[in-house]
């Protein structure tokens, strides 16, 4: 059966439909058997696919986690340091190129 | 729904906020890694390199910012350089298999065909695709924060998703039409 909105349903899975255009499928869907079914197996499959993405074999491995770390502290602490005063690095940096540069150029 | 770091509560780097991190979102990374690689062991382990990461980078993040984006950019880079690294095709999983994964779920056989089919697709998209569709649907990230963290256009991630979101529901309901 020919109905003019199976375009909006393609363009709904193409991810190319305007909330708008959306809204107005989903009314025209209550008219309509055809539309109707398309988007409700869509959904259904949308739902099913959430579904079996969210199930999956899990054991937390905090303590693993916990300890791989617990080495590193001294050296994140330094690279954090290092990371914070970062301006202070470029500022410096900035002075002395100036101060070289002032140096070279003096007739 | 997902529980959320309030990234103001998290202001600097210290081994609470590590610890804190992790009660909240290792499960999360787990089902990310674990849906990219199809493999409970390795995932494991993959989510516990990726929390090392974090820890020795958590001082660059900024609060001012989302958290999400920024670690699953880090699990994504981590997974994603282990699959290329890894290149040589793993066997295929068996639905027996997907069944022995979830046991003590009370799905009937044709629920777990359905999973089956599911998973396989998804585990036939290409590693970045599988991490775009992963992530939209999983973690619910919007496309522009998944562009930035795969390092493409925001309309390119778009077309990706719904192009392989398409072929997902075209073959899930080819194959319902079959039982």
């Amino acid at each position: 059966m020919y109905c003019k909105y199976g375009e909006y349903i393609d363009n709904f899975l193409n991810g190319m439909l305007e909330e708008q255009q959306e809204k107005e499928l989903r009314n025209h869907a209550k008219e309509c058997i055809h539309c109707a079914e398309r988007l409700k197996t869509i959904d259904k499959i949308d739902k099913l696919i959430e579904k079996e993405l969210d199930q999956y074999p899990y054991r937390s491995s905090k303590g693993e986690i916990m300890s791989m770390v617990k080495n590193k502290k001294s050296k994140v602490f330094v690279a954090s340091v290092l990371w914070n005063f970062r301006k202070y690095g470029y500022a410096a940096a900035l002075v002395f190129a100036l101060i070289i540069s002032i140096h070279f150029l003096k007739p | 729904m997902n529980s959320s770091l309030d990234s103001k509560e998290f202001i600097t780097w210290d081994g609470n906020s590590f610890e804190y991190i992790v009660n909240l979102y290792e499960k999360r990374v787990y089902g990310f890694v674990y849906h990219m690689v199809h493999n409970a062991d390795l995932a494991e382990d993959l989510t516990q390199d990726v929390f090392v990461r974090v820890y020795e980078k958590l001082y660059t993040y900024n609060p001012e910012y989302a958290i999400e984006p920024w670690l699953f950019k880090i699990a994504y880079t981590i997974t994603l350089n282990y699959l290329k690294k890894n290149k040589t095709r793993k066997k295929e999983v068996t639905i027996e298999e997907d069944m022995f994964i979830c046991p003590n779920s009370n799905n009937s056989i044709q629920e777990f065909e359905t999973k089956h089919i599911i998973l396989k697709e998804i585990e036939a998209f290409k590693p970045d695709c599988r991490a775009i569709f992963i992530l939209k649907i999983m973690e619910d990230l919007t496309f522009e924060q998944i562009a930035m963290m795969v390092g493409m256009s925001t309309a390119a991630v778009k077309l990706k998703f719904y192009r392989n979101r398409k072929v997902l529901i075209e073959r899930l309901n080819k194959s319902f039409k079959e039982v």
